[in-house]
């Protein structure tokens, strides 16, 4: 007989403690009923009273008695979980991997998930454990989170396999396996991962749930302002079919919202592997939420794989007007930009000041400074470059995005800039920089060296763009809104915060909308699928699936058997 | 008719009652006919008109009570005796010791329904009826009285009696002896629960020619207690505390010696011929009426 919970000198210093309680309560002095009675004679000739205080009085009732040390030893036994020897050996540990990634969402032709299915798997694989066995549940996400410790209550490992919830995103597996090796090294025959994935690891114990399907899924959504137009924004979709038969779907486009407003409609045909992309482009006012939702053809909800790819979110910020103040001589060439673009505006104070050929006043916080001249330049110049080639471009550079290679811009004349420490060069002449962009002291300011007259730089494609760009950048620090559309699981910088959402959706970051979708080809392909490999085929690792019963609840049933032997031995007045 | 009798003293002696007891009369009447007569001799010889017996004569005795026929055959002077006629005097005696607020119905109570009844017959046969409470002496009692019309006097005196105090039989009725004069039937109503004894008190009714009858009340508690365990018994007259462990051995030795002294007090009635009943409170008290006329003590 082994005792779990206690040691033997414990259980019988327990024990001990238990019976002179029980002793003392029972030499306890009797407090006795009153009885009143016609004739106290009657009863002195029959009643020989007896002294109470002696030994023997007080343990009169042995019966009762002894039902109470019976009581108190079986309780004590019952707390000390007592057990055969043979049946026990050490405890053991295992770790239950269940992968939460969004392929697990997944449905059979019974509507049942993947994930539903290794929840089954892994609850059987707990019913087996033994009564000394401890378990911890891993969820495997984008990281492993542990939801358990190592538990030996069977419930509370059910109630967290229950309770686990799969993400819109793609899990590490391997790292999750590899977290669950470390907490158990040397047992990975211990380790029981519950996924659709492919086996990675041999060593450990793959439990594969799910079966192929057909799937059709929206595989990319996102929208952008028209580079070309402003105004204007391009919406890109993708939609593919990853069945094997043709699919006949109908992608919805419409504003997100409790008033929907249709943006776009397109039935398709899809082959088997086949897909559809296209960008349409529309006029944009304001910032809009858009959904993409892909149904049946006749409108029906998509009866595919899985429901998580069948809707895409994104959303489109309408451009911003930026007032300018031109200050100096007008030039037609850079009026002719400023006046087509309608998202520039001028204004007597503008938030961006263009001084053309014209000393600076004031210190504006920022400013364009074109055709400098050596007393009046915001920078050190060190002398002119006279019929210069641009040799080199910052093109990674905001202002310069998307503006070419401008190899064989011509420049009769330019004022050679001196760039300081912090200062970007944007465009210079043989290493002489003639463009640059600073930015101290929170003033921004965008330099051309040279006058527009006296270069090609106004008859190129690019100059309306230079010149957007570097109003972009100087009002918001880029030219091109950063990206609003994410991937869910990929983490998303904001300031300096990083974030990774898990679901798909609509989330508030910092202020910030942001649409996160779940974009992933791979995981929409429900038909790279392993063969799934069942529970019955699996064995508990180290020996037998139980370590026998526990005498407790016979010892508790038998206490409480017990108390109901001395409630009838009460009434009966067998112990009173 | 305004009794001034305190409400419970309405529900013991209620118009249910009083039919009760207009039943016993006209039972006690068919039963014993020919027993029964409006006015019931006493054993006084004097100045009556029927003959009693002889009697020496003695210088003083009225000559014209001498036989001259007797002295005439006999030459003997003998004084003619005649039976004095009168009425029959009851005395009921009440137990109102505090051993009789026991049970449920108490004694007290039955004992005074028992006390009212006999006293409703003697009245009605025109008895002087005697109602006598005692305890550990003799309480206030009611006046001879005779006729039916005086039993609401006597429900009033039976309402208005409270039991209290201890018992004692033979201080009691030692009592009753030297204060009453003429002699007559006593019914004694008690538990007979006195721990001085009531051998002595019964002896001087009998010997002072008192017809004595007794009637000894008992709760069924008091017969068969059905109590068990460790307990502390207390004597409701003396105060007498006595702890007790109650098992059914026990139980039963307190039932045998229950027994055995209730026996005992029909011994002793019998040595003493007096008439003994015993009855227990869960009896209706008109049966218990009737097995005291059965008796033939009571009602000659």
């Amino acid at each position: 007989m082994t005792l779990f919970d206690l040691t033997l000198t414990q259980f019988a210093s327990f024990l001990a403690g238990g019976l002179v309680v029980v002793a003392a309560l029972y030499m306890l002095r009797l407090r006795r009923r009153t009885v009143l009675v016609s004739f106290a004679l009657l009863w002195r000739r029959v009643i020989r009273d007896r002294p109470a205080t002696s030994l023997l009085e007080r343990l009169r009732r042995l019966l009762s008695f002894l039902l109470q040390v019976a009581f108190v030893t079986l309780l004590l036994l019952a707390i000390a979980r007592p057990r055969v020897a043979s049946d026990v050996e050490r405890e053991r540990r295992f770790v239950i991997v269940l992968d939460a990634s969004a392929a697990m969402q997944a449905t059979n032709d019974a509507g049942r998930t993947r994930l539903d299915e290794a929840k089954d798997l892994a609850r059987r694989l707990v019913g087996r454990l033994g009564e000394t066995d401890r378990a911890m549940i891993v969820r495997a996400g984008l990281t492993p989170e542990p939801v358990t410790a190592f538990e030996a209550d069977r419930d509370t490992l059910v109630r967290a396999i229950d309770e686990l919830r799969a993400d819109d995103c793609r899990s590490d597996l391997d790292e999750s396996v590899a977290f669950a090796r470390r907490l158990i090294p040397g047992n990975a025959s211990r380790i029981f991962v519950f996924t659709h994935q492919p086996t990675s690891d041999e060593a450990v114990v793959w439990c594969r749930v799910g079966a192929p399907r057909d799937n059709v899924a929206i595989t990319r959504f996102a929208a952008r302002p028209a580079l070309e137009s402003p105004g204007e924004y391009e919406l890109l979709f993708e939609v593919r079919n990853f069945a094997m038969t043709d699919a006949d779907v109908r992608l919805r486009i419409e504003t997100a919202g409790e008033n929907p407003v249709l943006v776009e409609e397109r039935p398709m045909r899809l082959v088997p592997g086949g897909s559809v992309s296209e960008v349409v482009r529309s006029m944009v006012r304001e910032d809009v939420r858009l959904r993409a939702r892909l149904t049946a053809k006749d409108g029906a909800a998509n009866r595919d794989g899985l429901a998580l790819d069948d809707e895409a979110f994104t959303l489109v910020r309408a451009p911003r007007v930026i007032r300018v103040t031109v200050v100096g001589a007008e030039n037609r060439f850079l009026a002719s930009v400023l006046d087509s673009d309608p998202l520039i505006e001028r204004h007597e104070a503008g938030e961006v000041v263009i001084f053309n050929r014209s000393a600076p006043r004031g210190h504006p916080v920022r400013s364009i400074h074109i055709g400098l001249d050596a007393t009046s330049s915001p920078v050190r110049t060190s002398g002119v470059v006279r019929d210069a080639f641009v040799d080199k471009l910052a093109g990674d550079h905001p202002v310069m995005r998307f503006v070419g290679k401008l190899g064989d811009l011509n420049i009769a004349e330019s004022r050679a800039l001196v760039a300081e420490p912090g200062d970007v060069v944007l465009a210079s002449c043989a290493g002489t920089p003639v463009m640059l962009a600073r930015e101290r002291d929170g003033r921004r300011m965008v330099v051309f060296g040279f006058d527009l007259a006296r270069s090609d730089l106004v008859l190129r494609v690019a100059f309306p763009k230079i010149f957007r760009n570097a109003l972009s950048w100087l009002v918001s620090g880029d030219t091109v809104p950063e990206s609003a559309t994410h991937v869910a699981g990929e983490t998303i910088d904001i300031e300096g915060e990083r974030f990774t959402p898990r679901r798909v959706g609509f989330v508030e970051l910092g202020g910030r909308a942001l649409a996160v979708n779940m974009s992933d080809p791979d995981v929409s392909n429900l038909r790279a699928q392993p063969p799934a490999k069942h529970l019955p085929e699996l064995q508990l690792a180290g020996s037998r699936q139980s370590v026998g019963r526990e005498l407790w609840p016979w010892l508790v049933a038998a206490a409480v058997l017990l108390t109901f032997f001395e409630w009838i031995s009460y009434h009966r007045r067998w112990t009173v | 008719m305004t009794t001034g009798r305190k409400p419970q003293d309405d529900v013991l002696f209620d118009e249910d009652f009083l039919k009760k007891l207009e039943y016993l009369f006209i039972v006690s009447k068919k039963v014993f006919a020919g027993q029964l007569r409006a006015e019931r001799r006493g054993k006084k010889v004097g100045s009556g008109i029927e003959f009693a017996d002889h009697r020496d004569y003695t210088p003083g005795d009225d000559f014209r009570y001498i036989d001259w026929n007797i002295y005439g055959r006999m030459k003997k002077l003998l004084l003619r005796l005649f039976e004095e006629e009168e009425d029959l005097t009851i005395y009921l005696m009440l137990d109102a010791s505090k051993s009789m607020t026991m049970g449920r119905p108490s004694k007290f109570d039955y004992a005074r329904r028992v006390v009212a009844a006999l006293a409703y017959i003697g009245l009605a046969n025109l008895d002087r009826v005697n109602i006598i409470p005692f305890a550990d002496g003799l309480k206030p009692q009611l006046t001879p009285k005779r006729g039916k019309g005086q039993i609401f006097r006597v429900f009033e005196f039976l309402g208005a009696a409270r039991a209290g105090g201890e018992t004692n039989i033979e201080t009691s009725f030692r009592n009753f002896v030297h204060q009453t004069r003429r002699t007559g039937l006593v019914a004694v109503v008690s538990d007979f629960f006195d721990p001085h004894g009531y051998e002595r008190g019964l002896k001087l009714l009998r010997h002072h020619r008192f017809e004595t009858f007794a009637v000894m009340v008992c709760d069924p508690v008091e017969a068969r207690p059905g109590i068990k365990g460790d307990l502390r018994l207390l004597d409701t007259e003396t105060g007498e505390e006595r702890l007790a462990t109650v098992s059914p051995a026990v139980l039963r030795s307190y039932e045998e010696a229950f027994e055995e002294y209730c026996r005992h007090l029909e011994d002793f009635c019998t040595t003493i011929q007096a008439g003994f009943i015993r009855t227990l409170t869960s009896m209706p008290f008109e049966e218990l009426v009737l097995q005291v006329f059965r008796q033939g003590k009571f009602l000659k």
